[in-house]
């Protein structure tokens, strides 16, 4: 990896809208540098609102080589198609993932600058949970 | 024991009828939609089942057997449906494929035992109980029938668990939803019948009517 502080954690954001997970993703990026992994996949596969476990599962497939891999979603469905998704996977890729509760943009916000100081995922959740 | 036997062509006509099915019912399901949910059951489903019917040629060419079509369907239902009912009905055609791998024909028992283990998947996802005012509502009854011994003849008794599952989803009218956006609504979702519960039972006679056809031929 370019970076040597790259961060072994991943960050998939899942949400109805594309535009939320895009401008989350932006903002996390912009607060951290290149060296947080973030993904967006938010809306449908053809952009509409709603959430698409397949996008959901290929995003988190991108992130396949970080040690663990957290979803934050925003409601309803779209942790019904972030479970399917997970289901979906290969059961080593499978272990890595969690689904944090919490609220999807401070939530990701935290957990992705935590991921730049440690790789503890435990302590990164329960940072997230004091939210 | 039925010796009613259905083949993959039956499944493949089933899912062709789904295309015309949804957008026939789609202002229905979207006003239940629009009075309790977010309004989009009835598009969503027509986005999900128009890829389907566009895929559906190429999934039969190129499926080994009958549990790869239905996965196959799953897997698009997920991708494009986007509400709820996307994982929702995605999980419960992959699962309804898990046991008939290298199978290109299924009897009617078989068949009973695929729709149950899509109800339990359903179940499983959503985590909805009984009175939730879900599709749960409308498929828990109707497995009820599919466990049964009786009525033996196939049709009867697939027209039974059509039945039950209508009356399940009518059963949602005066219900306070407990899953969903009309979680929100409190008492304003009694009166109003479950949208997902409704497309639920209308699915599956769609099953029916080729059942039907294929029963009699």
């Amino acid at each position: 990896m370019a970076n040597n502080a790259q961060s072994s954690v991943g960050i998939v954001l899942v949400s109805h809208s594309q535009k939320v997970t895009e401008g989350l993703k932006d903002l996390i990026l912009e607060m951290n540098g290149d060296n947080v992994n973030v993904h967006s996949a938010g809306g449908t596969d053809d952009g509409r609102l709603g959430t698409s476990a397949t996008i959901i599962m290929s995003k988190i497939e991108e992130l396949q080589d970080c040690e663990n891999i957290l979803v934050f979603y925003d409601m309803g469905s779209a942790l019904l198609s972030a479970e399917t998704a997970i289901d979906l996977l290969d059961e080593d890729l499978q272990a890595k993932c969690k689904i944090v509760e919490g609220p999807i943009v401070e939530g990701a916000f935290v957990a992705s600058v935590q991921s730049t100081i440690t790789n503890d995922i435990d302590a990164i959740i329960e940072e997230v949970s004091k939210l | 024991m039925s010796t009613l036997v259905l083949d993959r062509e039956y499944f493949i006509n089933v899912f062709r009828d789904m295309l015309p099915f949804v957008d026939k019912e789609s202002e229905h399901l979207q006003q239940l939609d629009s009075a309790i949910g977010d309004g989009d059951h009835g598009i969503n489903l027509t986005i999900g089942f128009r890829e389907v019917a566009k895929q559906l040629d190429t999934i039969n060419e190129n499926a080994a057997d009958i549990s790869t079509i239905f996965k196959k369907v799953g897997m698009l239902l997920l991708g494009k449906v986007g509400g709820s009912s996307g994982p929702l009905y995605g999980s419960f055609f992959m699962k309804a494929g898990k046991d008939v791998t290298g199978k290109n024909e299924v009897t009617f028992d078989e068949f009973c035992g695929m729709l149950l283990n899509g109800i339990e998947s359903i179940q499983l996802r959503g985590k909805a109980e009984l009175g939730d005012k879900t599709m749960i509502d409308a498929f828990l009854p109707g497995a009820e029938v599919l466990k049964q011994d009786s009525p033996e003849d196939p049709v009867e008794k697939f027209t039974a668990f059509v039945e039950a599952m209508k009356e399940g989803a009518e059963s949602t009218i005066p219900l306070i939803a407990k899953k969903g956006r009309a979680m929100r609504l409190g008492e304003r979702a009694i009166g109003h019948k479950d949208p997902g519960a409704e497309s639920a039972w209308m699915m599956m006679e769609v099953f029916l009517k080729r059942l039907k056809e294929a029963a009699s031929a």
